[in-house]
């Protein structure tokens, strides 16, 4: 080997970690919700049955969220969260891998029953390539947008008509089985908090201070809309809603939760 | 004669030269997409088992059936009070009309099926007699105790239910949702799902366990993909005493439609499939209590008693990081 090609090498492999973490994405400024190795907070979702007649509103089910580690994957510092329910007769859970720079999903671990036992699934996402975080496949309410959130001091505003809602973001998410790849299309929209929202965000304010932010995701498939709202301070959304899902954030100390929606009389036992 | 037989073989040439260039554009795309492969296929082992749907207007769990008295619900009472010594009126509940789980005006698709098919999925099959305190639960017993149990479940719910409304869709649940579930449960052996197999008003609930698929490019569309896909189900048309798994299956035929990139962007029924397709999808995940103040399932029947008969008192986890383990995962390799 000539002296020449041994410099190369040698410079290759000096400056290879410094383009890699060149290339690690940096986030835009906006709100990014920052937690610590230990934190934890409870959401509590209801799920509305859509199988049965009247599609009544099933008792809520409480999911504990637990930072139990910051781990490096794909070269990426990451909260390691860990997501079971206090129910432990629900054999769901799952283990997120959210870049602490910008909570961009990098690894989604599910678990789930069958009568055979319980089971897993990985999923690797690509971390340049972020798209919202939605459980289409798990009980898990672990749905979030891309992070950060705009802040409304630095959102467009023309000086004349004031507030301009921002434009759609739009993310084409691609699932793989095999050969075939299934393409479809979810929409995150930043909106101006709507005052029909005004008390969940109040009952958060003593744990929370700061700016709060509505998220919109549309889903050009089977799950709709998604109204999240996150509030800054809050670990978590402290609300999120589609037509078969209500899931709010306990808020710390003593709880006090939102109700699910009144539960309508069932038709009995269709088949 | 000689001339019309010329005339029909250039006819023959020219139609043929004419879709050559389409046949091969179209071959060459989707041959590019999906190289050699043209089938797919899963199976869940082992399969959902078969179960009586315990019918509304027979009643077979509340009132037996020739050769099995008492009922499966007397049996339960009879369990709990003696477990508890009070009758929690499993019976009473289910035999009143007024709960709409039984009554003979009922109409003759009316039952528990959508109980039967969560249970049969998440529960494995009761294979034997139990004798629990004193009263012995056969494994049609177990049955239908566990298809009460699961008339309430959570779920993972795909597609929207179809209500005979004016607006409501006949075509949904649309195949290329319906194909990438077949590859994300079955072919990905994450677990068998139940359809609606109907898609007009009423409920026909039967957990799928198995498909198998084939596919060929359309002929002059190179953005489009025929396939054809047996399905089978476990089948709820089997005595109360049935052991095992009864198949039935079912054939759809659809299209795939492929947008410039090789994704797979939406999907139309086609043929006899058209009017005959699964209505909605859903995979159960747990059994769910009842909500206050709904009749779906008896609220008389207790999920630990129920339990304590099928598989003997049960060990609940308290530590949730158990529960990794027991799917498979090093907890040390994940925090």
């Amino acid at each position: 080997m000539s002296r020449f090609s041994a410099i190369c090498i040698l410079a290759v492999l000096i400056l290879f970690p410094l383009t890699a973490q060149a290339q690690e994405p940096q986030p835009a400024s906006g709100f990014v919700p920052k937690w610590t190795v230990g934190d934890q907070w409870t959401l509590q979702a209801s799920y509305r049955d859509l199988k049965n007649a009247s599609e009544p509103w099933l008792p809520p089910v409480r999911w504990v969220f637990r930072v139990k580690a910051i781990k490096n994957i794909f070269r990426m510092d990451c909260y390691v969260i860990h997501v079971f329910p206090q129910d432990a007769r629900l054999k769901m859970q799952a283990v997120l891998y959210l870049a602490v720079r910008d909570l961009r999903p990098v690894r989604v671990i599910d678990i789930f029953p069958t009568a055979q036992g319980v089971k897993n699934r990985i999923r690797d996402l690509d971390p340049m390539h972020p798209t919202p975080l939605l459980n289409e496949d798990s009980m898990v309410p672990y749905d979030m947008p891309v992070f950060p959130l705009m802040r409304m001091t630095t959102q467009r505003a023309d000086g004349f008509a004031g507030y301009t809602e921002p434009e759609a973001r739009n993310f084409d998410k691609i699932a793989t089985y095999g050969v075939f790849k299934f393409k479809r299309n979810v929409a995150q929209t930043g909106k101006q908090p709507e005052r029909r929202y005004a008390d969940s965000f109040a009952t958060y304010r003593s744990m929370a201070t700061g700016e709060s932010f509505q998220v919109e995701l549309a889903d050009s498939g089977p799950t709709g809309t998604l109204t999240q709202l996150w509030q800054e301070g809050a670990p978590w959304a402290i609300s999120s809603e589609n037509s078969a899902r209500k899931i709010w954030l306990v808020p710390a100390g003593p709880s006090k939760v939102t109700p699910a929606a009144t539960p309508r009389a069932s038709q009995g036992g269709a088949q | 004669m000689k001339a019309r037989l010329l005339v029909a073989i250039s006819i023959f040439f020219a139609f043929a030269l004419l879709v050559t260039p389409f046949k091969a554009l179209s071959a060459d795309f989707l041959t590019s997409l999906f190289g050699e492969h043209n089938s797919a296929s899963g199976e869940i082992k082992p399969a959902p088992w078969s179960g009586d749907w315990w019918s509304r207007k027979k009643g077979f769990n509340i009132k037996g059936w020739p050769g099995h008295t008492p009922s499966p619900f007397e049996r339960y009472d009879q369990y709990v009070l003696g477990r508890t010594g009070q009758n929690p009126g499993a019976t009473a509940w289910e035999s009143d009309p007024a709960n709409t789980h039984y009554g003979p005006q009922s109409e003759d698709w009316e039952g528990h099926c959508n109980g039967w098919s969560g249970a049969s999925v998440l529960e494995p099959e009761p294979h034997e007699t139990k004798i629990r305190n004193g009263i012995s639960f056969e494994t049609s017993d177990q049955k239908a105790i566990l298809s009460e149990l699961y008339m309430n479940t959570y779920c993972m719910f795909y597609g929207k239910r179809n209500w005979g409304n004016h607006g409501d869709d006949p075509l949904d649940i649309y195949p290329d949702q319906f194909h990438k579930l077949l590859l994300e449960y079955i072919a990905g052996q994450k677990s068998a799902v139940v359809c609606d197999i109907t898609p007009d008003r009423q409920v026909w609930n039967y957990p799928l366990y198995k498909f198998e698929s084939s596919w060929q490019p359309s002929f002059l569309n190179d953005k489009k993909l025929k396939v054809r896909t047996v399905c089978t189900y476990a089948d709820d048309g089997v005595k109360p005493d049935y052991h095992g798994t009864k198949s039935m299956t079912i054939t759809y035929t659809y299209n795939l439609i492929i947008d410039d990139q090789g994704n797979i962007v939406s999907g139309e029924w086609t043929g006899d499939s058209v009017q005959n397709h699964p209505d909605f999808v859903w995979v159960p995940t747990a059994d769910a209590p009842n909500p206050p103040g709904t009749v779906q399932e008896n609220p008389n029947l207790d999920t630990r008693f129920v339990h304590e008969i099928t598989n003997g008192a049960a060990v609940v986890q308290v530590n949730p990081e158990a529960l990794l383990s027991e799917a498979g995962l090093n907890t040390a390799d994940l925090f």
